[in-house]
């Protein structure tokens, strides 16, 4: 299953790697949080990335709901029109 | 995978709550979750909340583990299990809204040209990374970055053997074509070999 190409690509990889590392508060952060009542964190809360939560802020009603609708059929016609003057230019 | 001499010791007291243990633990082994968890989501703010939800799951389930096994499978099952479902929850409208913002702003500065040009050799490999398919990306990952075997990646993702040498074909091919290793290249640069 081997490949000639494994080594170069296994090298690529791992350099690529050896420069990236977590933030140096990540383990003070970890042990505050893990230090805390277990009733006070919940895992499933912590399945829902930030990234992800900040985009999507929850809707709480129907207004929130159609302006919601509003805003996103603003950036769809946005993105069509816009990917169709690329094309253009 | 070997058990790591010191992991059991550090297991028995993470069992008792310790979290002198957990961050032993961490210590030992952040670089390669948060490293695997980054290959995979191509995000570095992902990566890091994947590595303290990890741990996190490690110290409160501490209790379920066996301290004879090596801790190092369960790592990998967590960390690529959270970064899939982190990238399935991400796929769509937000990719194509980010494609969007990306479009706009780099639309009018740089021809494609110059953009290939300003990308370092360490951007074109997290690209040629995240442009592979899911399933892809998780057993090239393991298998390159993290040097598992190919049983060792079937029996973390609980997938046939098969099925991790099909992916893996294909990851290769797809890596070896973006990252310019061709057939040509290969052989003349293998002397270069450790």
């Amino acid at each position: 299953m081997s490949d000639p190409s494994d080594v170069y690509i296994r090298r690529a990889l791992k350099n690529w790697a050896a420069r990236q590392r977590p933030r140096a508060s990540s383990r003070a952060r970890l042990l505050l949080v893990a230090s805390a009542p277990p009733q006070a964190f919940s895992l499933e809360d912590a399945a829902e990335y930030r990234t992800y939560r900040d985009i999507f802020k929850p809707m709480e009603g129907p207004g929130d709901r159609a302006i919601a609708l509003y805003n996103l059929s603003w950036l769809l016609s946005a993105q069509f029109n816009l990917a169709h003057v690329g094309r253009i230019t | 995978m070997m058990l790591q001499n010191n992991d059991r010791e550090i297991i028995l007291q993470l069992k008792e709550g310790s979290l002198e243990a957990l961050g032993a633990l961490y210590d030992n082994h952040r670089q390669m979750v948060y490293r695997t968890a980054l290959m995979i989501t191509g995000d570095n703010q992902a990566a890091d909340d994947l590595l303290q939800d990890v741990f996190l799951r490690l110290f409160r389930f501490a209790g379920n583990f066996d301290a004879e096994r090596p801790l190092e499978p369960w790592l990998y099952r967590m960390t690529t299990n959270l970064a899939y479902d982190w990238v399935k929850h991400r796929r769509g409208l937000v990719s194509s809204l980010e494609d969007l913002a990306d479009w706009l702003i780099s639309s009018g500065k740089n021809t494609p040209y110059e953009v290939v040009e300003q990308q370092d050799e360490w951007a074109q490999v997290q690209m040629a990374v995240s442009s592979l398919p899911l399933n892809q990306r998780v057993v090239v990952v393991l298998y390159y970055l993290n040097d598992l075997s190919i049983q060792d990646v079937s029996e973390i993702l609980e997938v046939p053997v098969g099925t991790v040498k099909s992916r893996l074909h294909y990851g290769r091919l797809a890596l070896k074509r973006k990252l310019g290793f061709t057939q040509e290249v290969v052989p003349d640069l293998s002397y270069e070999r450790p």
